[in-house]
């Protein structure tokens, strides 16, 4: 699976303006519904939130992964987007978060998504791409570079 | 198979009872007679007292026509000569336990290959690459690794306020949907049970879980709001296998302080690393942890020869303040009170040599067991074209009750089981087994323990 595949272009937002998990989840599930990819946003928030109570998504080094089902969807999507100032989303090693990746799969997805999760948690143990995308002018910019990156993968 | 056992220690006994309840036609060579007479009258295996450095002694044991030597004395050099003496004798696989890591590590001026070994296992590194496991991941107790290291089996305990207490089984898969993990046995009050979907999970329990190594991360918010680093590491015993550990951390970053109470050993011990601090001194000296601030410590690692002593020191270290202790005791007849008093890890070097040395024998359906401290296996197998749960569901296998499968691996991928899942030849399935069920299980997957050719 390609990260291309699960992310488009117009579902990457280069500066959060949510400070904490709560609005940074908010403003990432409102994206999807200005996208026309879901409608209930209000619902898939609920579920998002119900994850994070069980434990953070925020897996360190700055990174969060934020995930649940859907039954909107018929196909694994995602949202990136970027904190420049960082957002404190419980992560073991406290460390804001400035990176969140969230991953959305269809209701009866079965085993797509534990590849999808894998391989964004993988692409984003590298440091370098952590790096340029906190130095990336805007969600063009990044968004090639998280495709770069992720064609190096096989 | 005819099998011959050089050295009936704890390994050589425990691996003669594991071979011969597995069929194998066992014999054991040893120099002290009361360990001889012990396994004669308590195995049903050929039990021969005498130095097996001997070829008269070997012949005596039936070497001429054994199939596999296993030399597993306390001393590497009787090991040697054991394996070279067999491959005089055309035995044709030859294992060895081989303690100094001079003989086993890259560069080795002799590799065991030369020394006529085909298999050498190597306690220390074992215990080196197990301890490091405990040292990455906060609040694991026990770890595995099955699949090639892809699925791990660990441990947790369950601590206050862990987001996760309070929380059902079944409430905890809704929520996880889309994470690779199965909680596949609680561990309450000392006692397994296999989980169901009504069980709640307490704070204080503890919990097997297996896990694709991708979601540990996930996992581990779980249990804990914060991560304590571990940073301060205080090991007593400087034992050639402690020396190596401590390089390993020193070169992690860890802040590591020796205690060992040969002064020789000690001097040793320095010379050999270049930050680890190291104390002469006994792992019972208060002035001496009060001198190293054992309050700081995040580990403390009794890591001597001497399994009182470890203990002892590990008890008072925690008194002291330090957050974990882990202990290694060499007597298996340890382990089940040490959880109740209150150690957090303990580690059976010999148990681990016993499945180390398995692991490299078995072959086709089992591919490996892990034996929980608490009376249960953990066991991976394979699923045979010809076995009677091929191409079925799972919900029409008849499974025993006194088990759980707690993952399927499929073209190196984990799948978390349920009932719609067909089970596929080439497929190979986790389950954990309470001692009910393991017959039952050997008889579901027709499972024949079988051996490996060595090249």
């Amino acid at each position: 699976m390609k990260i291309d595949e699960i992310l488009k272009k117009e579902s990457v937002i280069a500066n959060l303006a949510g400070k904490n998990k709560l609005d940074v989840i908010k403003e990432m599930t409102e994206c999807l519904k200005k996208n026309n990819i879901i409608k209930d946003d209000q619902a898939l928030f609920e579920t998002l939130m119900e994850r994070e109570k069980l434990g953070s998504t925020g897996i360190g080094e700055n990174v969060a992964i934020p995930h649940g089902k859907s039954d909107e969807l018929t196909q694994i999507i995602t949202v990136f987007a970027r904190s420049l100032n960082g957002v404190d989303f419980e992560s073991l090693d406290q460390k804001p978060v400035h990176f969140v990746c969230m991953v959305i799969a269809p209701a009866h997805s079965t085993g797509q998504h534990l590849k999808a999760l894998a391989r964004i948690s993988r692409l984003f143990k590298n440091q370098g791409l952590r790096e340029g995308i906190l130095k990336s002018e805007d969600a063009d910019a990044i968004y090639s570079l998280l495709l770069e990156e992720d064609s190096k993968f096989i | 198979m005819r099998i011959l056992i050089v050295g009936a220690g704890i390994v050589g006994f425990n691996l003669a009872q594991e071979l011969s309840q597995e069929g194998h036609d066992v014999a054991i060579v040893d120099m002290d007679l009361d360990r001889t007479r012990r396994i004669s009258d308590t195995l049903d295996v050929m039990a021969i007292h005498g130095n097996a450095c001997k070829p008269s002694v070997l012949v005596r044991a039936g070497i001429k026509s054994t199939e596999m030597l296993i030399a597993v004395t306390e001393k590497d050099e009787i090991n040697l000569l054991a394996c070279s003496l067999a491959s005089r004798f055309n035995v044709p696989n030859r294992f060895a336990r081989l303690r100094d890591m001079e003989f086993t590590t890259n560069g080795a001026v002799l590799s065991p290959q030369d020394l006529f070994i085909d298999q050498a296992i190597n306690p220390p590194q074992i215990m080196i690459e197990t301890i490091l496991k405990f040292l990455e991941t906060p609040g694991v107790v026990n770890v595995a690794e099955f699949a090639d290291g892809e699925v791990l089996l660990r441990e947790f305990d369950v601590p206050e306020n862990a987001p996760i207490s309070g929380k059902s089984i079944q409430d905890i898969r809704n929520i996880t949907l889309m994470e690779s993990f199965l909680i596949v046995a609680i561990v309450r009050n000392g006692e397994l049970v296999l989980p169901k979907d009504e069980d709640i999970i307490h704070s204080g329990d503890r919990f097997y879980t297996l896990v694709d190594k991708e979601f540990l991360p996930f996992l581990l918010p779980m249990l804990n709001k914060t991560l304590d680093e571990v940073e301060k590491v205080i090991i007593y015993g400087a034992t050639p296998m402690a020396i190596h550990l401590a390089k390993a951390l020193e070169e992690q970053g860890h802040d590591v302080r020796i205690i060992e109470p040969s002064r020789e050993m000690a001097h040793v011990a320095a010379d050999a690393l270049k930050k680890t601090v190291v104390m002469h001194g006994s792992g019972t000296d208060m002035d001496l942890f009060n001198e190293i601030n054992m309050k700081e410590a995040d580990f403390f690692l009794a890591l001597s020869d001497d399994d009182e002593n470890n203990i002892l020191s590990a008890l008072l270290a925690k008194k002291y303040g330090a957050k974990r202790a882990l202990v290694i005791t060499n007597d298996p007849e340890y382990l089940p009170i040490l959880d109740s008093i209150g150690m957090d890890i303990t580690i059976n070097p010999r148990l681990i040599t016993v499945s180390a040395i398995l692991k490299h024998l078995r072959k086709g359906r089992v591919m490996s067991v892990f034996k929980l401290i608490e009376d249960a296996e953990v066991m991976e197998i394979g699923v045979e074209p010809d076995s009677s749960i091929v191409d079925k569901q799972i919900s029409k296998i008849k499974f025993p009750k006194e088990a759980i499968i707690g993952a399927i691996l499929r073209k190196g991928e984990m799948l978390i089981p349920n009932d719609e899942i067909t089970l596929e030849a080439g497929d190979s399935v986790i389950l954990v087994a309470l001692p009910g069920a393991i017959e039952k299980i050997e008889k579901l997957f027709d499972r024949k323990r079988s051996f490996l050719p060595f090249r």
